[in-house]
């Protein structure tokens, strides 16, 4: 099975160090825009303290999670190896190899899960270096807790994309992740359709009930968060193994 | 793995589809042998193969490889058995060598020394990356790599369409080396006969998912001829004699498949051996009887 | 050794196998004892089915020519002088019949052409 292993790590190495080169880059972009504001031009820009304090907590907030965010798609490279495995036909040539469907699972869901871990890390440890960085004054927790939904969102992202690939090849040869993006599309237009009144209410039930409390409510998610992702990425090992499992008609 | 007589035993095989029905299909490929299998494309060939491989569920009968049933002992088949489709399996990116590493992690007796000596023997290069290698490189490298595992089985699925005719001599001089080894079996499934007619030991020809004819191909070439003759003589021909006749504005080309009786009842009629590929066009045109080209 | 075979011809290619090795044996090119080649390596050389080497050297060893031993292969069997003078005996005849043949064709009597074959085994060629 190391052989499997091998292949695909392979095969993923592109998309991985693309990703993690995107995500050093970003930060050092965000470091010199901040040295930049500090010491250089864009500090002559922004005069008052108050602006600058606004700056230092978007940049923060821009260079911490949405780099997080970043990070969090190198999971996806699997599924980008799972289509050109159909393509190439590699999936047929699978089913002559002496493994079971669950010994493919657990490659690829191996090498997710690692994907994720590493993801976890590097978004944590930036987390913490960007803090001292910037200054900005937070408790760990709340540090912690948008990676930890972005996780969180990750896995989920992970079992939908397997659902979708399943549903998909069985019926048609049409690629998940345009499948992914129609839906994303339907579901912005069906948003935009809904009436003022839905977006005003949806408001105020934000404001009332969550709103005020909004980060003790998150706390509370966050023990949970760890059983969440345990059950998406148990329920995507499953649907994984179904398709490694389902036979051509 | 315990001694057994045939490499593949298929009984009463049947599979249906909308359409297409492979129909209680039974044949045996024996060890130390190579089997063509042939039929025209869309006869059947490949569902009978992918059933073999698994790859696919039969609606019933039973196959057994190596003496052993597919589906019971299917992990353990499979590591003795070898796969060669029309398209290299292998993602683009990927290079020969990095191929080795990952067999090796792959099969329990690959062995890279093999791999190598065909890689050098059939001239294909280590470092290059296959989206580069041409078709018949890509077929020639299957090939390598389904010989560099201790294979006892290879089963090819139209594997030589599209070569070029050194390139499938080059391939079917592999085999018989390969089979030098008497326990090592080959089914090939091919329309091209040309290839078959010569090395085949064995042929099975399927046509719209019913089988025609199987046994040993010698015999089957030997059973059958075809009598070249006035149309008249044709008319006088006892009908239960012929298997389909091809009719031309100069005569009439008949195929009968018991040479023997024929030339004893026709003695005087000019009798010629004949083809796999004659044998295959003759037979699809059973139903029709009388058929021009 | 050479086998030629031809596709081309009526005869079986088994059978031109057979004549040939047989030739050879009876010549004495193949001495008595040698080991032929195996079954399959001769397959594989004139790129035939080994079926047909099998039926080869199987009807080889029904004449009394060769002799097989699993494991070991083939070998030449000791040929003693009545089974040549039989084979011998045997391609005369053979000739003769198509003399007769002839003979019968262009009208030629029995005594006519026991006369002639007088006249040319006592080496009177025309």
């Amino acid at each position: 099975m190391k052989g499997l292993f091998y292949r695909e790590l392979y095969l993923q190495r592109k998309g991985i160090l693309a990703v993690i080169i995107t995500f050093f880059v970003f930060n050092l972009l965000g470091l010199l825009l901040y040295l930049s504001m500090l010491y250089g031009n864009l500090g002559k820009i922004y005069a008052s303290e108050e602006d600058i304090q606004g700056i230092h907590s978007l940049l923060f907030g821009i260079f911490t999670y949405f780099s997080s965010f970043i990070i969090m798609l190198m999971p996806a490279e699997t599924f980008g190896v799972i289509a050109s495995d159909y393509a190439v036909g590699w999936m047929r040539f699978q089913r002559c190899m002496p493994y079971k469907p669950v010994h493919y699972t657990l490659v690829k869901m191996g090498l997710m899960a690692a994907e994720l871990l590493v993801g976890f890390v590097l978004a944590v440890g930036n987390a913490f270096i960007n803090r001292k960085i910037y200054g900005v004054d937070m408790l760990p927790e709340e540090l912690l807790l948008p990676i930890v939904l972005l996780m969180v969102l990750c896995c989920g992202m992970s079992l939908l994309m397997t659902i979708l690939t399943l549903l998909t090849r069985s019926k048609t040869g049409v690629a998940p992740a345009m499948v992914l993006v129609a839906l994303y599309v339907a579901f912005m237009f069906l948003l935009a359709l809904l009436p003022e009144e839905v977006w005003t209410d949806l408001e105020n039930w934000f404001m009332t009930t969550i709103k005020g409390d909004m980060m003790a409510f998150l706390k509370k998610l966050v023990p949970w968060a760890l059983g969440i992702i345990a059950v998406l990425l148990t329920g995507s090992f499953f649907a994984m193994n179904a398709l490694f499992k389902r036979r051509e008609k | 793995m315990k001694p057994y007589e045939n490499a593949i035993e298929i009984e009463h095989l049947t599979k249906r589809y909308d359409g297409f029905t492979l129909d209680d299909v039974s044949f045996c490929v024996p060890k130390g042998s190579i089997m063509g299998f042939i039929g025209q494309n869309g006869a059947g060939k490949s569902t009978t193969i992918n059933t073999i491989l698994n790859i696919i569920k039969a609606d019933s009968g039973t196959i057994r490889i190596f003496g052993m049933d597919h589906l019971e002992h299917e992990y353990e088949i499979k590591e003795h058995i070898a796969a060669i489709f029309d398209a290299l399996p292998f993602h683009d990116q990927l290079n020969a060598k990095q191929l080795n590493i990952m067999m090796k992690g792959i099969y329990r007796n690959w062995n890279s020394e093999t791999f190598f000596g065909y890689l050098k023997r059939l001239q294909l290069p280590e470092k290059k990356k296959f989206g580069q290698f041409s078709k018949g490189m890509k077929m020639k490298l299957q090939i390598a790599a389904a010989l560099s595992h201790g294979a006892k089985l290879l089963i090819m699925d139209e594997a030589t369409t599209g070569l070029d005719p050194v390139v499938r001599n080059e391939i079917l001089d592999i085999f018989q080396e390969y089979l030098q080894d008497d326990s090592n079996s080959i089914l090939m499934s091919s329309h091209i006969t040309s290839d078959l007619d010569r090395i085949a030991d064995s042929v099975t020809f399927i046509h719209k998912g019913k089988l025609l004819l199987t046994g040993y191909k010698d015999e089957i070439l030997e059973n059958h001829a075809i009598i070249k003759c006035t149309k008249k003589d044709y008319a006088d021909m006892d009908p239960a004699d012929i298997v389909s006749a091809r009719i031309s504005d100069f005569g009439a080309e008949v195929l009968v498949a018991d040479r023997a009786a024929c030339k004893r009842k026709y003695s005087q009629l000019v009798m010629d051996n004949t083809t796999l590929e004659e044998l295959m066009r003759f037979y699809v045109n059973a139903e029709k009887k009388e058929w021009t080209t | 050794m050479d086998v030629i075979i031809s596709n081309a011809s009526g005869t079986p290619i088994y059978e031109q196998i057979v004549a040939q090795l047989k030739a050879m044996i009876l010549e004495g090119e193949l001495k008595e004892g040698e080991a032929l080649p195996s079954m399959r390596m001769l397959a594989q050389q004139l790129r035939i089915s080994v079926i047909t080497t099998k039926r080869a050297y199987e009807e080889l060893e029904r004449q009394g020519f060769i002799e097989s031993y699993t494991g070991k292969g083939s070998f030449v069997k000791a040929q003693n002088a009545e089974l040549l003078r039989e084979e011998h005996l045997r391609q005369i005849e053979a000739t003769l019949e198509e003399i007769c043949i002839k003979a019968k064709q262009y009208g030629l009597e029995l005594e006519e052409l026991q006369e002639l074959t007088a006249m040319i085994y006592g080496g009177n060629t025309k």
